[in-house]
C-alpha cells in the first residue's frame, strides 16, 4: 500500500490523500455512479449506449467480449473504429487517425468487408503472435502506443492468467484509445480485471447482449441489437418453400433450378 | 578561373596477382580471363616467354605456370585501402579503371596533389610521404606526373618525364577510345607523336570529323601542354576558361562502439543501460556524420573474449536510439543471453548518407495524419515485426479478382492497401473472416452440416469464370447454424459441393 493510503483519515492531510485516490480511474467503487468521468465513444447503437453507464464504449479500459464464435465484429465495433479513424460525421473526432489493430485474429480479415464497413483497410492491420506471451507482450505494446486508437484481439489457445488479463488491463490506462479482447463465453465465468464485460450471442431475430459487469453499475443488464440487413433471412426464402436447405441440395446438386431472386454476375 | 593542377598516376600493373597473394618476382603464375586467355603474368612467366592474350595451354607449355582466375572484389578493396592511406595527403583521390570487365584493363589511382604541396612543403617531401604509403602496401606500381589525369595516367607507361618519350607511346594505349585504336592504326598513326604532328600540320577540323568530337577533346586534354607551349592552337584547342574541380574523396567510415565492464553481466535488465549508452552514441555519430544504417550487429563478450554476434536490420536507424534500443532488446529477450557478458560491443559497418525525405517533419501532414503520429506509427510496427517477424504483421487488401479467396491479399504493412471494390464484390453480402481455403461441408440426411446443421437464409449469389485457368461456377449463401451463427456457404457447381468460406 502506498502513502496514499496509509495516511490516517479525518487529518486535512489524510482527507486530501483520500480525494486523490478517488481521483483515480481505476478505483472501483461499486453501483454508486459516482466515479471520475471517463472518455467514451458512440458505440453506434442508442440502445447499447443507454446501457453503458457512460453512454458510450468506455476508452482507456479493458472491454472484455464472450463469445461462442467470433461473430459480429464489426457490427458491434466498425462505428467506433470509424470515428476513431478520424472518418466519421462528429467533429469531435477529426483528429483521430490511429491504427486499427487486430492481435491475433480468429481467421484472415476480409478486406472487401472492411471496406463495405466503411473501415480503410490501409488503417487495419493484423498481428499473429505466436503463444500467449508473445501476445500478452503486443497487446502491452500496442496498448501504450499513442499510434494505436483501437485494438481488438482474440484470447490465444491457451487460457490468459488473471495476472496476465491485469498487466493488459493496466496497459490500456496509457492512451485513450478502445482496447477489446474477445475471449471464449466460458471465460466469462473466470474473474477478471476488465471494466465491461459483455457476453454476446447471436439470435434468429436479434443480436443479444448479456453485460455482466460495468464498472459504476453492479446489474446485471440484457439487451437485444437489431441485426445486420444481410444477417435477416430474405422474404422470399422464408415465404416459399425454396429457404429449406433439403431443397436447395437437390436443386443445385441435381438440377439447376431457378432460385428466386437469383442474380447472375457476368465474369 | 581555371587554376594550375598537378595529377600523380599510380598504376599498378600486377594488382590482381598480387592481391592473390603472389610474388610477381618469385612465383611462376598467370591471370586467365573467362577466354582462356593470358591477361596478367608474373615476372618468371614473362622471362619464359608469356605474353598478354596467350593461350592459356601455351603459356603452360612455355613456363609450366599455375593459372589462377582474377578476383575483382579483392581488387576493389586492397584499391579503397590504399585510396584510405593517400586521405592523408589529399582528398583529391580518383580510382582508374575504365573497364574493369576488360581482361587487360590495369588499375591504378589518380591523385591531384596541387593543393596540397605548400601543406607538406613541397612537391619533394610531399612525394617522399607518398612512396612510403606505397612501399608499405608491398603494391608494384609505375607513376605519371602531369597537368591533368589524362595525361598523368598515359605517363605512367612511360620511361621518362620527357615530352619525346610521351609522344613515343603507341596508340594502343589510349584505352579510354578502343574503338579509335585499330581506325588510328590502319589510318598510319602507330605513335601520340604521329597524332601530333598531323594535328599541328593538318589542324584538329579532319581529326574531328573522322574520330568525332569527344575523341579530339581527349586529345587536347593530353597536348594540351605542349599545345599551349608551341602555340598550335586554334579554334578547336582553344582551352576552356574554367575546369571542373575534382571530386573530393570519402573514406568510408565506421562505427565501432565498446564498453567493458567491472564484472560480468548475467541479466538483459542489467545490460539495458550499457547498450543504451552504445545507441545513444551511435545515433550521436550518426547525426554528426549525416549518415543513416540499417544494419548494426551487437557483440557481447565473456571473460574469456568469446564473441557472440546479434545483427539486427531495422527501417532505418538515424537519430532515434530509442527505437534502435526497443529492438536490440526485444531480439535479445528472444534470443537469451549466451552467457555472463563481461564486454559489449556495438559496430555499425556500413552506413549511407541520410535521407531526409524519409524523415516526418513535425508539421508535416500526409491524408490528415500528422507526422508525429505517423513516426510513432513507424516505430510501433517496428517494435512488432522485430518480436514476431515481417510475416507475422499485415495488412489486408482488396484485389480485382472474382472469386474471394483470390480477391483478398495479404500485403506488408509498407505496402498501399487501398483499392477501389469492384464488380459484385460492391454490394454483394461479404462476411468479416474469410478462410483461405474454403472448408467441405458434410451431409447427413440431406441437410448442411458444419459444426450443427446449416439452413440458408440469403441468396444465391452466383460468381462465376476463370474459363483461362480452371472455370468455376458457385452459388453463394448466408447460411445460418442451429447456434444462430452466420455463415457463408457456396455450392460449387461443377463439383456439385458444399464449401463454407467465411463467417459473419
Amino acid at each position: 500500500m502506498d502513502s496514499q493510503t496509509a495516511s490516517v483519515p479525518g487529518t486535512v492531510k489524510g482527507s486530501l490523500d483520500l480525494e486523490a485516490l478517488l481521483r483515480r480511474g481505476d478505483v472501483w467503487r461499486g453501483h454508486s455512479r459516482r466515479f471520475v468521468p471517463c472518455q467514451t465513444i458512440d458505440s453506434g447503437h442508442p440502445l447499447l449506449n443507454t446501457a453503458l453507464v457512460q453512454q458510450g464504449w468506455p476508452q482507456a479500459c479493458l472491454i472484455e467480449i464472450g463469445q461462442c464464435e467470433s461473430v459480429a465484429t464489426w457490427h458491434l465495433f466498425a462505428h467506433s473504429a470509424r470515428l476513431l479513424a478520424g472518418l466519421g460525421d462528429d467533429p469531435a473526432w477529426e483528429s483521430g487517425s490511429g491504427l486499427i489493430v487486430l492481435l491475433n485474429p480468429p481467421a484472415t480479415p476480409f478486406a472487401v468487408a472492411l471496406q463495405q464497413s466503411g473501415l480503410p483497410p490501409e488503417r487495419v492491420l493484423a498481428v499473429s503472435p505466436s503463444d500467449k506471451a508473445d501476445f500478452v507482450a503486443c497487446f502491452v505494446e500496442l496498448a501504450r502506443s499513442q499510434a494505436c486508437s483501437m485494438l481488438l484481439s482474440w484470447q490465444p489457445k491457451q487460457k490468459l492468467s488473471y495476472a496476465e488479463l491485469r498487466k493488459c488491463q493496466l496497459a490500456t490506462h496509457e492512451q485513450a484509445g478502445l482496447y477489446v479482447l474477445f475471449r471464449h463465453r466460458h471465460a466469462l465465468a473466470q474473474s477478471s480485471p476488465a471494466a465491461l464485460r459483455i457476453h454476446v450471442s447471436p439470435q434468429r431475430d436479434a443480436l443479444h447482449l448479456l453485460i455482466q459487469k460495468q464498472k459504476g453499475n453492479l446489474r446485471r443488464a440484457e439487451l437485444c441489437l437489431e441485426l445486420p440487413d444481410n444477417w435477416n433471412i430474405q422474404p422470399d426464402l422464408v415465404a416459399g418453400t425454396a429457404g429449406s436447405v433439403a431443397q436447395h441440395i437437390a436443386a443445385m446438386g441435381q438440377v439447376r433450378v431457378a432460385v428466386p431472386g437469383r442474380r447472375k454476375n457476368e465474369a | 578561373m581555371k587554376r594550375d593542377y598537378l595529377w600523380m598516376a599510380l598504376r599498378f600493373p600486377y594488382l590482381p596477382l598480387e592481391v592473390l597473394g603472389i610474388d610477381i618476382r618469385k612465383d611462376a603464375c598467370v591471370i586467365a580471363s573467362q577466354h582462356k586467355k593470358i591477361s596478367f603474368a608474373s615476372l618468371p612467366c614473362a622471362n619464359d616467354g608469356v605474353r598478354i592474350g596467350m593461350p592459356a595451354a601455351t603459356a603452360r607449355l612455355l613456363s609450366n605456370c599455375e593459372i589462377r582466375m582474377r578476383n575483382p572484389e579483392q581488387e576493389s578493396l586492397r584499391l579503397t585501402a590504399l585510396s584510405d592511406e593517400f586521405y592523408n595527403y589529399t582528398p583529391y583521390i580518383k580510382t582508374h579503371c575504365l573497364n574493369f570487365e576488360s581482361e587487360y584493363a590495369q588499375q591504378g589511382l589518380l591523385l591531384e596533389l596541387s593543393r596540397c604541396i605548400s601543406l607538406f612543403k613541397g612537391l619533394e617531401q610531399l612525394t617522399q610521404l607518398l612512396w612510403r604509403v606505397l612501399e608499405r602496401s608491398g603494391l608494384y606500381y609505375c607513376h605519371g606526373l602531369a597537368a591533368n589525369s589524362k595525361e598523368a595516367w598515359l605517363r605512367s607507361w612511360c620511361d621518362s618525364d620527357t615530352r619525346e618519350a610521351l609522344f613515343n607511346l603507341p596508340v594502343e594505349k589510349l584505352e579510354e577510345f578502343p574503338d579509335k585504336i585499330d581506325l588510328l592504326k590502319k589510318t598510319g598513326f602507330l605513335v601520340l607523336g604521329d597524332i601530333r604532328q598531323q594535328l599541328k600540320v593538318g589542324g584538329a577540323h579532319a581529326f574531328k570529323k573522322r574520330f568525332g568530337s569527344d575523341f579530339v577533346e581527349y586529345l587536347y586534354d593530353i597536348f594540351e601542354s605542349a599545345a599551349l607551349e608551341s602555340e598550335e592552337q586554334n579554334d578547336l584547342f582553344s582551352p576552356s576558361l574554367f575546369n571542373a574541380t575534382p571530386l573530393v574523396y570519402s573514406p568510408v567510415e565506421h562505427y565501432r562502439g565498446e564498453l567493458q565492464f567491472d564484472y560480468p553481466l548475467n541479466s538483459i535488465e542489467w545490460l539495458a543501460m550499457p547498450m543504451r549508452q552504445l545507441a545513444d552514441d551511435l545515433c550521436l555519430y550518426l547525426v554528426a556524420h549525416q549518415q543513416q544504417c540499417f544494419l548494426v550487429q551487437w557483440c557481447f563478450y565473456d571473460i574469456y573474449h568469446n564473441c557472440e554476434k546479434m545483427e539486427l536490420r531495422c527501417e532505418r536507424i538515424h537519430r532515434d536510439s530509442v527505437l534502435l534500443l526497443d529492438l536490440s532488446l526485444i531480439q535479445l529477450e528472444q534470443q537469451g543471453l549466451p552467457f555472463e557478458v563481461d564486454a559489449l560491443e556495438l559496430r555499425c559497418l556500413k552506413t549511407a548518407e541520410v535521407d531526409f525525405v524519409m524523415e516526418s517533419l513535425p508539421i508535416q501532414k500526409a491524408a490528415g495524419i500528422s507526422g508525429k503520429l505517423l513516426a510513432e506509427q513507424e516505430k510501433l510496427t517496428a517494435r512488432i515485426r522485430a518480436r514476431l517477424g515481417e510475416k507475422n504483421v499485415f495488412k489486408v487488401k482488396y484485389v480485382d479478382e472474382h472469386f474471394p479467396e483470390l480477391a483478398n491479399a495479404k500485403v506488408e504493412i509498407h505496402d498501399s492497401a487501398d483499392a477501389p471494390l469492384q464488380g459484385p464484390h460492391r454490394y454483394g453480402n461479404r462476411p468479416d473472416w474469410i478462410f483461405n481455403t474454403p472448408v467441405a461441408i458434410g451431409k447427413h440426411q440431406n441437410q448442411l452440416h458444419w459444426h450443427g446443421r446449416l439452413h440458408l437464409i440469403r441468396g444465391p449469389e452466383r460468381i462465376e469464370g476463370h474459363w483461362w485457368d480452371s472455370a468455376a461456377a458457385r452459388d453463394y449463401f448466408v447460411a445460418m447454424r442451429e447456434d444462430h451463427v452466420r455463415l457463408w456457404v457456396y455450392n460449387d457447381l461443377l463439383k456439385k459441393e458444399w464449401f463454407v468460406q467465411g463467417v459473419f
